[in-house]
């Protein structure tokens, strides 16, 4: 830039996570909100010399919207942003996470000087409890109550945690948020430590977020500067310092008292409630445990007044929901919507629909916690309660779409195969009831189900949903029970005639050549790992059904032309 | 008073955060638990509590909710009994004992406790059963007929190359009973859950062997295990005792008190007593846990005595012995005459023997051996009148902060070791002075690594409050002084003071730092130090510690006994005397005592329990009572009177201690021994013991050897007769490496090298 | 350590376990010993929390550290499908390490990257929208890089 004598007229800067993960990596002009997509090293120099110099956009570089086929330049346009609400997203890819300067130059700890220097703290919680903010760790708790309880509570030192442990697989806002937004989170918690009374504080986080500690240790280090953090903050006589706390790959560790455990230096195994971690927690003083979300939309409450907040969303739910929407859907990536939108919104409107135009089966929030809906809940408003409802949770923010080539017991298997493995093995029903439900699950899976395999599944489900000792165990069934609540068809499909509709269940398929499409190119008998394609050059190949292992590589690099490799049910002679 | 309702039944309850659990069992309600145990804090894993509480959307479980006024609990609501027969089966799938379905069940039950039988009777090869399965009971309780699930075999091997117990984790339900007592009641960490989820197991570290581990075999964890998964190995296969009996152990001065299983009048097992029972109160060591009956059982006991006749041992009836020994004391010049005692005496024995000595004699040559430690300790609690100053191990446990010194009690004393341990759980620091053990120095907070000779120097610096402290270093030095200036402290300390500069110097300064504000916990080695002492054990000491030359006292019971007394000679001078061929009779009541100094002694008579080399040079043997065997008192450590109940009888031809001096006494013409029970001796002691004299200091010299801890009981060598005590003792010397000292970076730096090395080695290879 | 209490000392158990493994590799029986030693616990409680959290390893990874996606999004695109394949390719299963010590191989929850899936994480590198394809070039890019690196070592001798 500056060889090129933009030094003084273009700033550039690192951006946190934008959202459209799908389109990554982004390159935004502003002021214009120009959007550029998929960006390459190469097409840098294309964008400074006949953008940034020449004042020429890039036009092959804009979005292109699939239904249309037309260019959209300015992101502010592009459908997946538009039916977006950006309320806790809002600095999320505007402003440069490792800058304190920028944070504070879009309003950032304004929240936290009102609350320190114009507030007490059981003010703050009344604001709080006002705003109707609940937790958005998954379970709902008004946030504002937990801090009357953290503050209620009588002792000489208190803690405040932020829980940044998001180990949902197929969730990444705590981390996304993490990474591009920071300074919002730690003001979220200083005003916590300032409502309850605590003077130290943790964030504890995932190791496998290298990036996210990165920039919240950042973040740390430029508020202690700023004098956010330390004694005596803004002179208002309130001390408070944080320090991180690097999980190591336990995804109970997301429970409360697990997590205490676990920065006590313990086995992350939860104990039972009471006594609250409010009353008793991190080394037996009172502790108050918030997630991400919830702590970086405190800032924006303070900031905007409760009735701005509590207008957004629904009367139970306000504010707005976050997903991180995966899965096979077109526009992938980090969504904010007010609560109470209607899960189609989402999908089809900002998810921008299935992928390649197939047709929507199901779509799974809240993780491996959470329960699968199929198509006729899709008009269903996202809140808390309408989600649990209908058997789902809202979790901490997964949203996985799924399409026709996901097969419902191998999802309800992988889910239950996640939380199993992650069972800390503490209370009997979770140990042993995930473990002999997973069992029931491969029996089905592989061909060998009974009928009556569907009602022993549901009965050890609620034996665990019942007795389980935390939410891991407690939620652990939510996907085999929705599952087969809203799809007992394909359980049945895969017991009686032994059919995954989906073909995905190994056992019940097998990779076959057919011989009139094979053109011999010898492209899966290259990268078949387990030798089982055989032919020579330019004839008809054939796949060892002992030898296949059905890992579908074949299938992958078969050439589009050719199309030669099909699954069909494993049953079917062999006589194709 | 607050109430709530449980089942229906109002019960009034104290709202002190007691549990509903333990408001039902107040109230005789059972509600079924398994990881639940009195001892330990609420765990709430098996969910067997699960109870539903009105108002509350869970079920929650009884042995972690607090009782709160008002509340309605159900423990037989429909859905909850088939949730929890629902869990019961899961649970069953990792216990896979046929148990259940088993056709011979109800036969099984009736001889449940003997397996031996039941495997004969009903086949079962599956289950070591202990007299009680806690998991049947519930089983049973919540009235399950089938198993719901296949049961699956982990197909762990069952582990039995550790001594004295088994383990076999294939039945276990990870209840964590073990592993919690272990970590949280004993401070070892010997056992830990490892793992997670349904790999979760109990184990070692790496699979290391227990002995490896750092266990010391206390047998909490057995204790404590609902199933059969843990079980002793010698209590496995003898069926329902008879009766059981609780008596206090006499292998260490703690004074713990033991339940025994007695059956065919011999003890087959041993086991902590009542939770109740002080001091222990449910916990002991491995001596008391596992060693006693090997012990009382030996095959080569002394059963009949013997009398020497032309070198030869011929067995004879007791009288004849008796007669026998009469003959050689009335040769003998009463000053030529030493009687040696033992700390495994009873107080009414050794007050029976040295009124032997002194009464029927007239010899005060009493000693017994290893009495420099309690008598250090006595005299000096005597002399300054500070025998409140002792306190019991419940006051340890509440302490707020201890000093270790001259002594690895966690070796020695485990049960001391196990309170030391709840009050440094509770956060009270520990300054141990001197070198120990690796737990002693894994609990210590501040650790003076001192020479045992300075002890006195650094116990004298803290009690005069100097500003130096020898070893430490002046910031620190602060701290230690800060922590000791508070109150509720509490100094735990063993006969490694002996080996101070000055131990009477020690010892005072040690009572002076402890002042008023603390307790002392001297920790005798052997049963009865303090209570041999007190019975006049000593000579110059008459019984309830007053000196020989206070004359007032001196001149009643010479009156009474009608012999001149005067002091004797103690058990070192006894030593030089024979040496020097001074001493013609020496009655040996303890075979550890050496040999070596002895050996121109024209007669030695040998009354113990247990052979010894004593025996090949006794004119007369009588067989002794073990402990088991006897009756009486003995004073502990805390300096409180205990009994001692009988639980079996003698074996064979022995007799108890009391019985045979006071059978030997009017033998030897003296009227006033017609005892008929130790109780009666008691009365007599206690006329003694009204008002305890002042006995002078004598300076105590300083033994220049650390003893190892081999624990001795009359002359048994423990572990020369039980071979798993022996492995155990052998592998200690293991644990004593010393703390590493290096950084992390050279501790990488060190291992990445050795790494490299080790490469090369393989390549080259 | 002296005068830090037991909860202190045990708050930096954890901390001291990645620090271990970050620079080593794996937690080798003599750092449990260590940090036995440095934190006043017995070998056992230090080896309960670490055999409990899936990211300490006990034995040494390979040259190659290759760990496989299986998160939600991975899942549905194929993640198991990949590491089907690869395990077939290295001859191990998620958790073990080639013989040769080149390669070890690991199943991860979830890397954070799901609407990139499927992804895969070598050498601390994620790669995303992995395809079989792919994946297969990367390995065998790799085994090129390494036999060259052997042949001009040994050329160089």
């Amino acid at each position: 830039m500056t060889d090129r004598g933009l030094g003084k007229k273009v700033r550039v800067k690192t951006i946190g996570c934008h959202g459209f993960c799908k389109q990554g990596p982004v390159i935004t002009v502003e002021p214009e909100g120009l959007f550029y997509c998929q960006v390459d090293k190469k097409d840098i120099n294309e964008i400074v010399q006949s953008h940034l110099i020449g004042g020429k956009p890039v036009e092959r570089l804009f979005y292109v919207e699939p239904a249309t086929g037309k260019r959209i330049s300015k992101y502010k346009d592009i459908p997946f942003y538009k039916g977006q609400t950006k309320v806790v997203l809002c600095n999320c890819g505007e402003i440069d996470p490792s800058s304190i300067d920028e944070y504070i130059e879009k309003g950032g700890y304004d929240g936290l000087k009102k609350a320190l220097l114009e507030m007490k703290p059981e003010q703050v919680i009344d604001q709080v409890l006002k705003s109707g903010l609940r937790g958005r760790g998954g379970a709902g708790f008004p946030t504002g109550l937990k801090w009357r309880f953290g503050r209620g509570s009588k002792s000489d030192k208190k803690y405040v945690v932020c829980n940044a442990d998001e180990g949902n697989p197929g969730t990444f806002v705590d981390g996304a948020i993490l990474v591009a937004d920071p300074h919002a989170v730690l003001e979220g918690l200083i005003v916590a430590a300032y409502s309850i009374g605590a003077d130290e504080g943790f964030v504890y986080i995932r190791h496998e977020y290298p990036q996210a500690i990165e920039s919240i240790k950042r973040a740390i280090i430029d508020s202690r500067k700023k004098g956010f953090l330390g004694q005596d903050i803004l002179g208002s006589g309130f001390s408070f310092d944080v320090s991180i706390k690097e999980g190591a790959g336990a995804f109970v560790c997301g429970e409360e008292t697990s997590l205490m455990a676990s920065i006590m230096g313990e086995r992350g195994t939860p104990r039972p409630r009471p006594p609250f971690p409010t009353d008793s927690g991190l080394w037996g003083k009172p502790t108050c445990i918030n997630n991400v979300k919830t702590l970086a939309t405190i800032p924006i409450i303070l900031r905007r007044g409760v009735e701005w907040f509590s207008s957004i969303g629904t009367e139970k739910s306000t504010g707005t929901a976050i997903f991180s929407l995966t899965g096979m859907v077109k526009n992938t990536g980090l969504v904010e919507v007010p609560m109470g939108t209607t899960l189609r919104h989402i999908i089809f409107n900002v998810g921008g629909g299935i992928k390649d135009d197939a047709k929507f089966k199901a779509v799974l929030t809240g993780g491996p916690s959470g329960g699968c809906l199929p198509a006729d809940k899709l008009d269903l408003p996202v809140d808390y309660d309408s989600l649990t409802q209908a058997g789902t949770i809202m979790g901490s923010g997964g949203m996985i779409v799924m399409d026709e080539t996901t097969c419902m017991v191998d999802m309800a298997r992988f889910f239950l195969s996640f939380t199993q493995a992650e069972s800390c093995g503490k209370c009997t029903p979770c140990r042993m009831g995930t473990l002999e439900m997973l069992r029931l699950l491969d029996k089905i899976r592989s061909g060998n189900g009974e009928e009556s395999d569907i009602e022993k599944l549901q009965e050890i489900a609620i034996t665990v949903k019942e007795g389980a000792l935390c939410g891991l165990g407690q939620a652990a069934p939510n996907p085999v029970l929705s599952t087969i609540r809203y799809f007992r068809d394909e359980y049945e499909a895969h017991i009686r005639d032994k059919i995954c509709p989906a073909e995905v269940c190994k056992a019940l398929i097998k990779y076959t050549v057919v011989p009139e499409k094979c053109i011999g190119c010898g492209a899966c008998l290259q990268i078949c790992p387990s030798n089982a394609i055989t032919g020579k050059k330019n004839e008809v190949h054939v796949i060892s059904d002992e030898l296949c292992i059905k890992c579908g590589a074949c299938l992958e690099v078969c050439p589009p032309e050719a199309r030669a490799i099909d699954k069909i049910p494993a049953h079917e002679g062999a006589g194709h | 008073m607050p109430s709530l309702t449980i089942d229906g039944k109002q019960i009034q309850f104290k709202e002190d955060g007691r549990t509903i659990l333990d408001v039902a069992r107040e109230e005789g309600i059972y509600i079924p638990t398994l990881c639940d145990h009195p001892d330990l804090p609420p765990y709430g894993g098996c969910r067997m509590c699960l109870v539903e509480v009105e108002g509350m959307k869970d079920f929650v479980t009884a042995c972690t909710t607090p009782a709160k006024d008002n509340m309605i609990v159900n423990t037989t609501n429909e859905n909850l009994v088939k949730l929890k027969r629902s869990i019961l089966q899961l649970m069953l799938i990792e216990h896979p004992s046929a148990c259940v379905v088993c056709a011979e069940w109800n036969a099984c039950n009736e001889y449940r406790s003997q397996p031996f039988k039941s495997g004969l009777i009903t086949g079962c090869a599956t289950c070591p059963n202990k007299a009680s399965c806690e998991l049947r009971d519930v089983i049973e309780y919540i009235g399950l007929d089938d198993l719901g699930f296949v049961s699956r075999y982990k197909e762990m091997p069952v582990e039995k190359d550790d001594p004295f117990f088994d383990r076999d984790y294939n039945i276990c339900i990870l209840c964590g009973r073990c592993v919690r007592v272990c970590d949280e009641i004993r401070g070892t960490g010997a056992i830990s859950f490892t793992k997670r989820g349904h790999e979760t197991r109990v184990d070692t570290a790496f699979g290391n062997s227990h002995l490896d581990s750092g266990c010391w075999f206390c047998g909490a964890c057995i204790d404590v295990c609902p199933t059969g998964a843990l079980s002793s190995r010698m209590m496995k296969w003898y069926g329902t005792p008879d009766e059981t009996v609780e008596t206090t152990c006499l292998l260490c001065g703690t004074g713990c008190q033991i339940e025994f299983d007695v059956k065919w009048d011999k003890i087959m097992a041993s086991h902590p007593g009542s939770k109740n029972s002080k001091p222990n109160r449910g916990h002991a060591c491995v001596l008391g846990r596992f060693c006693i009956p090997s012990l009382m059982n030996a095959p080569d006991r002394l059963k009949t005595p013997t009398v020497r006749r032309d070198g030869v041992s011929i067995p004879v009836s007791w009288d004849e012995a008796y007669e026998r020994i009469a003959e050689i004391l009335n040769e003998a010049a009463p000053g030529r005459v030493g009687f040696v005692g033992g700390p495994h005496l009873t107080t009414e024995a050794a007050y029976l023997l040295q009124k032997l000595a002194r009464g029927a004699i007239g010899t005060s040559n009493v000693d017994f051996r290893g009495s420099g430690f309690a008598s250090l300790v006595v005299r000096t609690l005597a002399d300054t009148d500070s025998f409140a100053k002792v306190g019991a191990l419940r006051d340890l446990e509440k302490a707020d902060w201890i000093i270790a010194v001259g002594g690895d009690f966690i070796k020695t004393h485990q049960v001391v070791a196990k309170s030391c341990y709840q009050a440094v759980a509770r956060g009270a620091p520990l300054i141990l002075i001197g070198e120990a053990g690796v737990n002693l120095k894994r609990w210590a907070t501040e650790h003076i690594p001192l020479k045992a000779k300075d002890f006195s120097t650094i116990l004298s610096q803290l009690a005069e409050g100097e500003e130096k402290l020898k070893g430490v270093k002046k910031r620190h030095a602060e701290h230690i002084k800060s922590i000791v200036s508070k109150g509720n402290g509490a100094i735990v300390f063993g006969s490694g003071i002996l080996l101070a500069r000055n131990p009477g110097e020690a010892m005072t300064a040690l009572l002076k730092l402890i002042g008023d504000k603390g307790r002392i916990y001297p920790t005798f080695d052997y049963g009865n130090e303090a209570g041999a002492m007190m019975a006049g054990l000593q000579p110059d000491l008459l019984p309830g510690l007053t000196s020989v030359s206070a004359s007032s006292v001196r001149g009643e019971i010479e009156a009474l006994w009608g012999k001149k007394i005067k002091a004797g000679l103690s058990l070192k001078q006894m030593r030089m005397a024979a040496s020097k061929g001074e001493l013609d009779v020496l009655y040996v009541t303890d075979g550890s005592l050496p040999v070596k100094g002895f050996k121109k002694v024209k007669h030695v008579i040998y009354q113990s329990p247990f052979p010894s080399e004593w025996v090949d040079r006794a004119s007369v043997i009588l067989p002794a009572a073990g402990f088991v065997e006897d009756s009486g008192t003995v004073v502990n450590m805390e300096m409180k009177q205990l009994k001692l109940n009988q639980v079996t009888p003698p074996i064979g031809n022995s007799k108890q201690d009391w019985l045979i001096f006071t059978e030997l006494g009017r033998k030897l013409g003296s009227e006033s021994f017609k005892y008929r029970s130790p109780k009666k001796v008691a009365k007599e002691l206690r006329e003694f013991t009204k008002e305890i004299g002042s006995g002078a200091i004598v300076e105590i010299e300083p033994v220049r050897k650390a003893a190892d801890w081999n624990p001795v009981y009359r002359g048994a060598i423990l572990a020369e007769r039980i071979r798993d005590l022996k492995t155990f003792i052998d592998a200690l010397p293991e644990r004593e490496r010393p703390l590493s000292t290096e950084s992390m970076d050279d501790f990488i730096k060190r291992l990445s090298e050795q790494e490299s090395a080790d490469i090369q080695v393989k390549e080259v290879a | 350590m002296q005068g830090l209490s037991r909860a202190d000392l045990a708050e930096q158990v954890i901390p001291s376990l990645q620090e271990i493994q970050e620079r080593l590799g794996y937690i080798p029986r003599e750092a449990i010993t260590w940090l036995a030693d440095k934190f006043h616990l017995s070998e056992q409680e230090i080896y309960g929390v670490a055999s409990f959290y899936s990211n300490f390893r006990f034995t040494p990874p390979g040259k190659h550290h290759l760990r496989i996606c299986l998160g939600t999004a991975c899942h549905l695109q194929g993640g198991d499908r990949l590491l089907a394949a690869t395990s077939e390719r290295l001859g191990i299963k998620p958790g073990e390490t080639t013989p040769d010590g080149l390669y070890s191989l690991e199943r991860v929850a979830c890397v954070g990257c799901c609407a990139l899936a499927p992804n895969i994480v070598l050498d601390g590198e994620v790669f995303s929208r992995t395809t079989q394809q792919s994946l297969k070039q990367l390995l065998d890019s790799i085994d090129r890089q390494d036999k060259g690196a052997k042949k001009s070592e040994e050329g160089s001798q």
